[in-house]
């Protein structure tokens, strides 16, 4: 049986900022590996990645209605009926497991971007923000970045396997979803789709996120 | 309820530590002492460059003096970790004595590098020295990742 898979899910900016979240957290373990001793690229990444964070949280409010947090936080009893149900209710938007990846996956990469504004290498390089806390907490928010890593990497093993599991159980292809934005009916709850807010409105919120990145470093200095 | 008190405190004081400056090199091992104030010596030197070759101070004058203090630091740093200087509030790694040929190796790799620097500065060439500086530091990342603790 042949069906459309055209009930739109995910608008062009939570679209965009996932990918763009996927080749910047790349970016950022590449620029570390393989980058100059000044870290230049790995700093700027930084910053694209906390600009993209930032983004997405003011998306959480005022976005789509899929990109939305308020529709899907749910409370740990739905979750575990959703889980305990082999995972296989269907959700518009992000399962209610998936919502709760969505946050810690943004928890981590909020506190690894942001524990990256007060690291030094001790050499050459420090965070723009490092000038502003003590050594001793310096030492702790450069633990902090480095054990991140490990923690990110084991919120990322987690995400592939759950798209594999859905793909592999449920025949549901997530990743096409997340590319064209939209899923077949037979993986939504019936008569359902997202409501999507306009392009300009996400402009705004990333500008908002760009001047906030700017500001929060440099005022310090003024 | 005292004893309550007592862990508010010791639980505020722990709190508090993280937000103060870190106390002073471990006076129990003098070795300790003596090679954590050249590192900072170093590290001195290393800012004032950064200064002028990264952020325009215009002292180039001056790059060579830091240069060839650092090179005048390392000549002192040879006796650095003997036998028994691990003992106290050190982050110098088991390694260091245990592998003590690759760590004489890192030594040197970044002696030569400050000797290449203060050559670089004599010349005064600005992109030579800008090169040689960042290839001192990362002779300093990589004896770091082996042999500092985190």
């Amino acid at each position: 049986m042949k069906q459309t898979c055209d009930i739109p899910v995910w608008d062009i900016p939570t679209r965009l900022f996932h990918w763009l979240l996927v080749l910047l957290v790349a970016g950022a373990w590449l620029s570390y590996k393989f980058g100059d001793v000044t870290m230049t690229w790995h700093k700027w990444n930084g910053y694209a990645v906390l600009t993209l964070l930032l983004f997405r949280l003011l998306w959480g409010f005022v976005g789509s209605s899929t990109a939305r947090f308020g529709d899907f936080i749910k409370g740990p009893f739905t979750v575990l009926r959703y889980l305990h149900g082999g995972a296989r209710a269907p959700s518009l938007g992000h399962n209610p497991a998936g919502g709760w990846s969505v946050l810690a996956m943004l928890g981590v990469l909020i506190v690894q971007a942001g524990a990256g504004l007060f690291t030094t290498d001790d050499i050459l390089v420090s965070g723009p923000l490092n000038f502003l806390v003590s050594s001793d907490t310096v030492d702790f928010l450069s633990s902090i970045h480095r054990l991140g890593y490990y923690v990110l990497l084991g919120l990322v093993a987690l995400h592939l396997a759950a798209l594999a599991f859905h793909r592999l159980a449920h025949g549901e292809n997530l990743v096409r979803a997340m590319i064209s934005g939209n899923k077949c009916p037979a993986h939504v709850p019936p008569g359902t789709a997202a409501v999507l807010r306009p392009l300009w409105l996400a402009a705004l919120c990333l500008a908002i996120a760009a001047f906030t990145v700017w500001f929060g470093i440099s005022v310090w200095r003024w | 309820m005292k004893r309550l008190t007592m862990i508010g405190c010791a639980f505020a004081g722990a709190l508090a530590s993280t937000f103060t400056l870190p106390a002073a090199a471990d006076e129990t091992n003098p070795y300790i002492v003596h090679r954590q104030g050249t590192y900072k010596t170093i590290s001195g030197h290393m800012d004032s460059l950064k200064a002028m070759l990264f952020l325009k101070h215009d002292a180039q004058g001056q790059t060579a003096y830091h240069a060839e203090a650092i090179v005048e630091a390392f000549k002192h740093m040879g006796n650095a970790y003997p036998a028994g200087s691990d003992k106290g509030k050190t982050k110098a790694r088991a390694e260091i004595w245990s592998q003590p040929d690759k760590f004489r190796e890192a030594g040197r790799n970044s002696f030569a590098a400050a000797t290449a620097l203060a050559e670089a500065t004599q010349m005064g060439d600005q992109k030579e020295m800008v090169e040689a500086f960042k290839k001192l530091g990362s002779t300093c990342k990589a004896c770091h990742d082996d042999f500092r603790k985190k």
